[in-house]
């Protein structure tokens, strides 16, 4: 069979012409894969450039056969019938046109098919054009060659067909060119070779052949069409080649450009990744190409579901350096691609996991201290609470307050106060087990959880550390500052289960420990429930006492010495509860000034007061007494001046008694006030000087106009000669500031001559008269109009 | 006469001069100076308590020589009275520390101040024991009263008894 094909090529063939012949297929083979990859990418004239494939494939193929026709030289007349001829161009160009519009759909099957057909297609324009071919002579098959040339000239187009469809890159396409021209050719001349012809004299010439002049033409139009399509074919695959290389390279800029990483999959495989991703898994782009998404999870990972064709999703990326990084990947189907790629973006987590974590730590921790918050410590609290239901260990909650260091922060700033902080959770730190829990509730307030059995022994010697460890000096920037603690502790389940109940324990004996001295620890009592809750029940009637008007006033007068006339009044509240009768002041004003009730029962008390003053017949004086919170709260010029402005009373006739514990704090703001309501003028004494510190620079820094002795120097004025002595010294003081002096709680006669004859101003007491209601004083007011 | 006994227990004690080297050497930079005493509250056998006292001189001298302090350790057996001296900061962090320490029990802070100068500027801590103790205590120097003047006494002692012999030096 080889010595056949050989002899028939080598013999009977022209091998210029079968080298053009060659050169002809080769020209239509190579345009038939760039007008299908151009086919390929133009999906909208995508008919239109599978009919130029069709025509160049069949031109292409059609030429060869027929410049390979010319090369042959069977030795006997030949010639060509002209229909069947161009029929058979028409049917291979047809069949091709087909072929490529089906294998342009995609899919294996339909690619194989396509390239079955264009196989199939030649083969039927050769055998055609053979049918054509009129010789004077017997035309016979070798049957197995002719069977090898019929298979080969489908099998090798289906294949190269396939492969020019499956890969569009330059070098597959070249193969394919390859493939199909050896199919072609082996169609042509392992046909020739089977084609045995008899010469014979009874069968004639052909009556009107076609010359082979006449064909050289035909196939000279044709192979120069032929060659028209390739170089334009050429010249569309090169602008595409260009196009798709800048495409390429602006994609890549762009890509590497990216802050985040990127990656880009066939399929399961990557094909290429962005400088972003190689610098945060410290990988080159080439260890990426060909690796499966897998591959970039760390041992053991399985990639999360949902991530197919287009989802997100986080896992972790497994870096060079062995770093297991957490990422959120998300995913796009890449549209313009004829195999399903996708585009990977690869978000690096780390900085959103810190700060989630920071953020989770914030929520529940001091940033100063870095000790658990209020909330923090409270989820402990919770937890040891569930931990004593399931198993029943107790456990002891401590609740620390510090002990001066408001001072400290006040006079040294929050500088210096927060380093202090810092140190104190230091030495705490160092006081508890590692199994017990520190705490910062806010401020300088402090809590423990101790678990520990052998209560209460072991939370006392908690406390006991505690109090030593923060009972040492502190050092906060070279300056020695001094604190301590007082610790109050409950005890679960003793003291209470519930977070509540322990915590409003603690704080019970806490408070308790601090009035008792600071420095100390106490343990909760049941005790100091039950005082607490009359103090909270006080709490609530007293508030009943401000909306249903329990209260009312009583006036003491005053007696000037000068004229011996009562020239003026002070007012005095009293409670009168509905139950429990009259509630002494000394019983319900600290309650009133700790939560802050007093500054709307000063408010009633000026306007009652200036009301009643003002519908006096007398411009008498009135005396009302200022707590320390009402001085302290802003409103209160504002609400001197409009109980003045309502009651008609001018503000001359106002004396207002504050004590000296005004002054102890904020001293600026307080004098600003204080000269504020002066300015309205109103008069400002000092009241029950002598109990307190009696500073005389505050008697320097602001200008009063009266100083009230405290009673209790007149009580013992007779017996101690001291007593005596500061009254007298007071009074001359007074004489020498340019302040009136009164004299508090005379009761006997010789109380009154004793401060008579040392020059005092004014007397209150009872000697003079006993607060007395309303009505008493207006018929005083009246006599006296009267007298 | 009082002697600087060698650190209980082996190791390289006696490397006590302090290297004028580091940045808590820089003449420059002002020295501050603590004093306190202390009640020992190590518990266990002689040895144990040895062992453990040997332990923090040990880490007090890496931590000094570290950080540019001097200064000088004195152990009765029963209590610590100790002299530190450098740079502010490192002072303060080691003061924290030792503050914080409930191996102590009574401390009582004598001093902390500026000083003009380092008394112990050759010791990243000289070690006294109970050898030195019967000179440091004698003639009722034992501190007590204002601290202030105890803290003076200590250190008057105990720059004496550290002063550089003749013999010792060259």
């Amino acid at each position: 069979m080889l010595q056949r094909i050989y002899l028939c090529l080598a013999e009977q063939h022209d091998p210029w012409l079968v080298a053009l012949a060659a050169l002809i297929c080769a020209v239509g083979t190579s345009t038939t894969f760039v007008l299908l990859r151009v086919a390929q990418l133009d999906q909208r004239r995508r008919r239109g450039w599978a009919a130029l494939t069709a025509l160049a494939t069949g031109i292409g193929a059609w030429a060869t056969h027929f410049v390979a026709m010319l090369a042959f030289a069977p030795g006997v007349a030949a010639g060509y019938e002209v229909g069947l001829t161009l029929a058979s161009l028409a049917l291979v160009v047809l069949v091709c046109g087909i072929a490529f519009q089906l294998g342009l759909q995609g899919g294996h099957a339909r690619q194989l098919l396509a390239g079955a057909l264009v196989g199939l297609g030649i083969t039927a324009m050769h055998y055609t054009g053979m049918a054509a071919y009129q010789l004077a002579g017997n035309l016979l098959w070798d049957r197995p060659l002719l069977g090898l040339s019929v298979t080969l000239g489908i099998l090798l187009p289906m294949l190269a067909v396939w492969i020019g469809l499956q890969h569009p890159r330059r070098l597959a396409r070249t193969a394919a060119a390859g493939l199909l021209l050896l199919g072609i050719c082996a169609l042509h001349f392992l046909g020739m070779a089977a084609a045995i012809i008899l010469p014979s004299a009874e069968i004639a010439p052909p009556a009107a052949p076609a010359t082979p002049g006449w064909l050289g033409a035909a196939i000279g139009a044709v192979t120069g069409l032929l060659l028209l399509l390739g170089l334009a074919a050429s010249a569309l695959a090169r602008r595409e080649h260009r196009q798709e290389r800048q495409a390429e390279d602006r994609l890549r800029s762009l890509a590497d450009a990216t802050v985040e990483g990127l990656l880009l999959c066939a399929e399961d495989r990557i094909i290429v990744s962005n400088r972003s991703l190689q610098e945060l898994l410290g990988r080159e782009d080439a260890w990426f190409a060909g690796q499966t998404l897998e591959a970039l999870l760390p041992p053991g990972g399985v990639l999360p579901p949902g991530l197919a064709a287009e989802g997100r999703a986080e896992t972790e990326f497994l870096a060079a350096s062995g770093e297991a990084i957490p990422v959120e990947l998300v995913t796009r189907p890449l549209a313009t691609q004829a195999r399903p790629h996708r585009v990977v973006a690869v978000r690096d987590l780390r900085d959103r996991r810190r700060a989630e974590a920071r953020i989770r730590f914030l929520a529940h921790h001091d940033p100063l201290t870095e000790l658990p918050n209020r909330t923090g410590f409270a989820e402990e609290l919770g937890r040891a609470l569930a931990v004593h239901g399931r198993t029943g260990q107790p456990f002891a909650l401590l609740a620390l307050d510090l002990d001066r260091f408001k001072m400290v922060n006040d006079a040294l700033g929050h500088a210096v106060g927060d380093a202090l902080l810092v140190k104190v959770a230091a030495r705490l730190r160092a006081a508890v087990r590692a199994t017990d829990l520190v705490g910062r509730l806010g401020g300088d307030e402090f809590a423990l959880l101790q678990f520990a059995p052998g209560q209460p022994e072991a939370a006392t010697a908690m406390a006991e550390r505690c109090i030593e460890l923060l009972s040492r000096p502190f050092v906060v920037q070279g300056q020695v500052l001094n604190i301590g603690v007082s610790i109050g502790i409950a005890l679960c389940p003793a003291d209470g289960v519930d977070p509540a109940t322990l915590s409003r324990n603690a704080d019970l004996a806490l408070y308790r420990a601090k009035s008792e001295g600071r420095g100390t620890h106490r343990f909760f009592e049941a005790e100091m429930d039950t005082r607490m809750q009359r103090r909270r029940m006080l709490e609530v009637e007293l508030r009943t006492a401000v909306a249903m008007r329990q209260f009312h006033l009583l006036y003491q007068p005053l007696l000037a010495l000068d004229s011996d006339a009562v020239i003026g009044f002070e007012a005095l509240i009293r409670w009168s509860h509905p139950e429990r009768g009259l509630i002494s002041p000394a019983e319900f004003i600290p309650l009133a000034e700790e939560t802050g009730l007093i500054v709307q029962i000063g408010e009633w008390v000026l306007r009652e007061a200036c009301r009643e003053a003002a519908s006096w017949q007398q411009p008498a004086i009135i005396a009302v007494n200022l707590s320390p919170v009402q001085v302290r709260s802003p409103g209160i010029v504002e609400a001197v001046r409009s109980a003045c402005a309502a009651a008609g009373l001018d503000p001359r006739r106002l004396e207002l008694e504050i004590t000296e514990s005004v002054l102890l704090t904020d001293t600026d703001e307080t004098f600003r006030t204080l000269q504020a309501l002066k300015a309205l003028g109103a008069r400002i004494s000092m009241d029950d000087f002598g109990t307190g510190y009696s500073s005389l620079s505050y008697l320097r820094r602001f200008p009063f106009d009266k100083i009230k002795i405290d009673r209790s120097f007149v009580t013992d004025l007779a017996e101690d000669a001291e007593s005596a002595a500061i009254v007298g010294a007071v009074i001359g003081l007074g004489k020498s500031l340019g302040m009136v002096t009164t004299v508090e709680g005379v009761e006997t006669a010789g109380q009154l001559a004793h401060v008579r004859a040392r020059g005092c101003d004014q007397v209150q007491g009872y000697l003079i008269g006993r607060p007395m209601p309303a009505e008493q004083v207006q018929r005083l007011m009246d006599d006296k109009e009267a007298a | 006469m009082a002697q600087v006994s060698p650190l209980p227990g082996a190791g390289p004690g006696d490397a006590r001069h302090h290297p004028a080297a580091g940045e808590g050497s820089d003449p420059a930079q002002p020295i501050h100076r603590l004093v306190y005493r202390s009640t020992s509250a190590i518990l266990g056998t002689e040895e144990q308590v040895a062992a453990e006292v040997a332990a923090i001189v040990a880490a007090a001298r890496r931590n000094n020589l570290a950080t540019g302090l001097t200064g000088v350790l004195v152990y009765s057996g029963e209590s610590f009275t100790q002299v530190l001296e450098g740079p502010l900061a490192a002072l303060e962090a080691t003061y924290d520390r030792i503050s914080a320490d409930l191996r102590h029990r009574q401390f009582d802070l004598l001093q902390f101040t500026r000083a003009p100068a380092r008394s112990f500027g050759n010791w990243e801590l000289a070690y006294l024991t109970q050898d030195a103790l019967d000179a440091f205590w004698q003639d009722g120097a034992m501190p007590g009263g204002d601290p202030t003047d105890a803290a003076n006494r200590v250190l008057e002692r105990l720059t004496e008894i550290l002063r550089p012999q003749p013999a010792a030096t060259g």
